[in-house]
């Protein structure tokens, strides 16, 4: 199987889990109800490490932020999440030579370092972008999530860097009522019900020298990538379906849009499996579909600088209306009302 | 729960004593009713007040330190629990007319421990007075313990909105304003002592604080590093001039960790708004953008 599904068993429990596990104890949490119907026991943690899947990591996390009940779990949590405790992926994150040589290990190395959320980076001429994919159906945990590694970013960044960067950073949730905890943890610049999950740096800083990386930084990186090959696989289904989807929308002179059946033949499924994996993650085919194409035509709106025709032409819309359509239903707003909050800020 | 019956063991076995011995009296001198005769209404009530009361004194056995009041409240609130316990037993057995002294027993309970109950909460009334001022500088008038911070013991940022509204809201004419103060490089004390050494900093810290400030401010704290101070009746200036002191107690504060005695040398920021026609909320943001402006960049790692 060249993907994982959110009940494989693949994360080494001493990773995030246990990390989750200790901050929870830290803050006298009792142990039994934070495992309830995780189906993991502390002794077994601790001894033999077993491997645990992103349903149970779930679960954990859920229980873990419902018995603390305080606003700031998530950010306190996200703050120790990176490098973490994942052997050579987290020594080779340390040893990154800049921001941007981290944004790459940590899209490479995604099942290790940020098992439930995947990140996702490109660049234009001004800005970094990085932006999260659920990548394991985590349902009403994902803002959660998203804030978390946010703050996981952000903590890391400036840790390595020694001053606070310049992030830019969108939420697809609305503006919390604990919206101290963005100023303080994250920083200033906050924009929320946004398209998508994005954090934005100015593209200098991206290359601003962290630490000149020689020959352990390579043999970090090559052993985690030897540890990324031990596990059962290095992408999540949802991963693998937007990956495909995205393949196939960038390849416009297919002519005909992509389909349940085309993509389950390319994945080697029946369309009923297909969807019935789709399923169980909490989706579907059209939700995804809209997703990839929702990201594509933000991408090429505002890196590639199309028109609204060119965009609707590429993602194969008949006209320009069908596309506003389809993106007031995406995002509740328009194309070019969604570029000037976007607009580079000088 | 385990702990609270080994706690009050003597308490709850004399009141389940006295229950019984009067149990045991109104079946020596009277007769049990039969079904038909029960009123149903009066037995939930009076039942049901009995059973109450008797929660009642489980919840301030179990949430008051002991002590005068702590007794005078037990004390009255047994004695109600037996008066409404006599009177359930009236529903189910009978006394022959001849008998007076049931009455007694109803009636003299009831007035004894409402007159204890009274007197108990009127020392409590002077009990928490007295709390108030220790609560000086972290409480103002208002309280929900859903808004006190887990790690200093402040109230945190929900406490601080409903605050600057009462403030703002009390004396319109009056100028008010709040400081913020937050910690330069706080993330490197977490990294290299530790998280617990990082709270025990902030609850140093907030002591510190708490000791610069005038009686009628209130400290919060908004969120990690970061403290809030409500200035009643103060100026720009002069909050500029608490700031700048803020700030001087915090750079010569000689916290010592706890593990090796080794000094934390610690610096905030702080940034000054007055308050103006507007929102908690939209005074708030304005104070975060201010800070953001005086905060000073993180020396570059050498």
């Amino acid at each position: 199987m060249q993907w994982y599904n959110r009940d494989t068993r693949l994360l080494p429990a001493q990773g995030l889990p246990l990390l989750v596990l200790d901050f929870c104890l830290q803050q006298q949490l009792d142990c039994h109800r934070l495992l309830r119907g995780t189906r993991l026991f502390l002794d077994d943690v601790l001894q033999h490490n077993p491997a645990v899947s992103p349903e149970q990591l779930h679960r954990l996390l859920d229980n873990a932020l419902q018995l603390l009940r305080s606003d700031d779990s998530p950010f306190l949590l996200g703050q120790r999440l990176l490098p973490g405790h994942n052997g050579s992926a987290s020594q080779a994150l340390m040893l990154a030579p800049n921001l941007y040589g981290a944004l790459e290990l940590l899209t490479e190395l995604q099942p290790l370092l940020t098992p439930l959320l995947t990140p996702k980076f490109c660049m234009d001429d001004n800005y970094g972008y990085l932006y999260w994919l659920d990548s394991c159906g985590a349902g009403k945990l994902e803002p959660a999530l998203v804030e978390m590694y946010t703050v996981a970013i952000v903590a890391f960044s400036r840790r390595q860097q020694g001053q606070h960067l310049p992030w830019e950073v969108s939420f697809c949730h609305s503006k919390p009522p604990h919206i101290e905890q963005y100023w303080v943890h994250i920083g200033e610049q906050l924009q929320f019900d946004q398209p998508c999950n994005l954090l934005r740096i100015p593209r200098q800083q991206l290359f601003h020298n962290w630490q000149n990386s020689g020959i352990t930084a390579r043999l970090a990186r090559q052993q985690a990538q030897q540890q990324l090959q031990q596990l059962p696989a290095c992408h999540s289904l949802l991963d693998t379906t937007y990956h495909l989807i995205m393949q196939a929308l960038s390849a416009p002179d297919q002519g005909r849009p992509l389909q349940l059946e085309g993509l389950a033949q390319s994945m080697g499924l029946s369309p009923a499996t297909l969807k019935r994996h789709l399923k169980k993650h909490g989706t579907h085919f059209q939700q995804q579909l809209d997703l990839a194409r929702l990201h594509r035509a933000l991408y090429l709106f505002h890196t590639r600088r199309l028109s609204t025709d060119a965009v609707a032409r590429e993602l194969g819309f008949h006209d320009s209306a069908g596309l506003r359509r389809s993106f007031k239903r995406w995002t509740g707003t328009t194309p070019s009302h969604l570029l000037t909050l976007w607009a580079p800020a000088d | 729960m385990t702990s609270f019956f080994r706690l009050h063991t003597a308490k709850l076995l004399a009141l389940l004593a006295l229950a019984n011995a009067l149990l045991l009296l109104y079946l020596g001198a009277g007769d049990l009713k039969s079904v038909q005769q029960w009123s149903w209404a009066d037995i939930s009530g009076e039942g049901g007040s009995a059973l109450l009361t008797l929660l009642w004194l489980c919840l301030i056995l179990n949430s008051r330190p002991a002590g005068r009041i702590t007794t005078l409240l037990t004390l009255g609130l047994g004695l109600m629990f037996l008066a409404w316990w006599v009177d359930t037993m009236d529903e189910f057995i009978q006394l022959p007319p001849t008998i007076q002294w049931d009455h007694w027993l109803e009636s003299v309970p009831m007035s004894c421990g409402l007159l204890l109950l009274t007197y108990g909460l009127y020392h409590w009334h002077h009990e928490q007075l007295a709390i108030s001022v220790q609560l000086q500088k972290r409480e103002r008038l208002f309280r929900d313990h859903r808004y006190f911070d887990r790690v200093t013991p402040l109230s945190g940022a929900q406490y601080l909105r409903r605050q600057i509204d009462l403030t703002l809201q009390a004396n319109e004419q009056q100028p008010a304003s709040l400081i913020a103060l937050d910690l330069d490089d706080f993330d490197t004390v977490n990294q290299r002592y530790g998280h617990s050494e990082g709270d025990r900093v902030l609850q140093a810290l907030s002591q510190l604080l708490l000791l610069n400030l005038r009686p009628q401010d209130l400290l919060c704290r908004l969120a990690g590093d970061r403290f809030v101070i409500l200035l009643p009746h103060t100026g720009e200036a002069a909050a500029n001039g608490i700031a700048a002191e803020l700030q001087q107690a915090i750079a010569s504060f000689a916290y010592r960790n706890s593990q090796q005695g080794e000094r934390i040398r610690l610096q905030a920021s702080v940034a000054v708004v007055m308050a103006g026609s507007e929102t908690p909320e939209q005074l708030l943001e304005r104070l975060q953008l201010a800070l953001c402006r005086a905060r000073q960049p993180l020396a570059l790692r050498a």
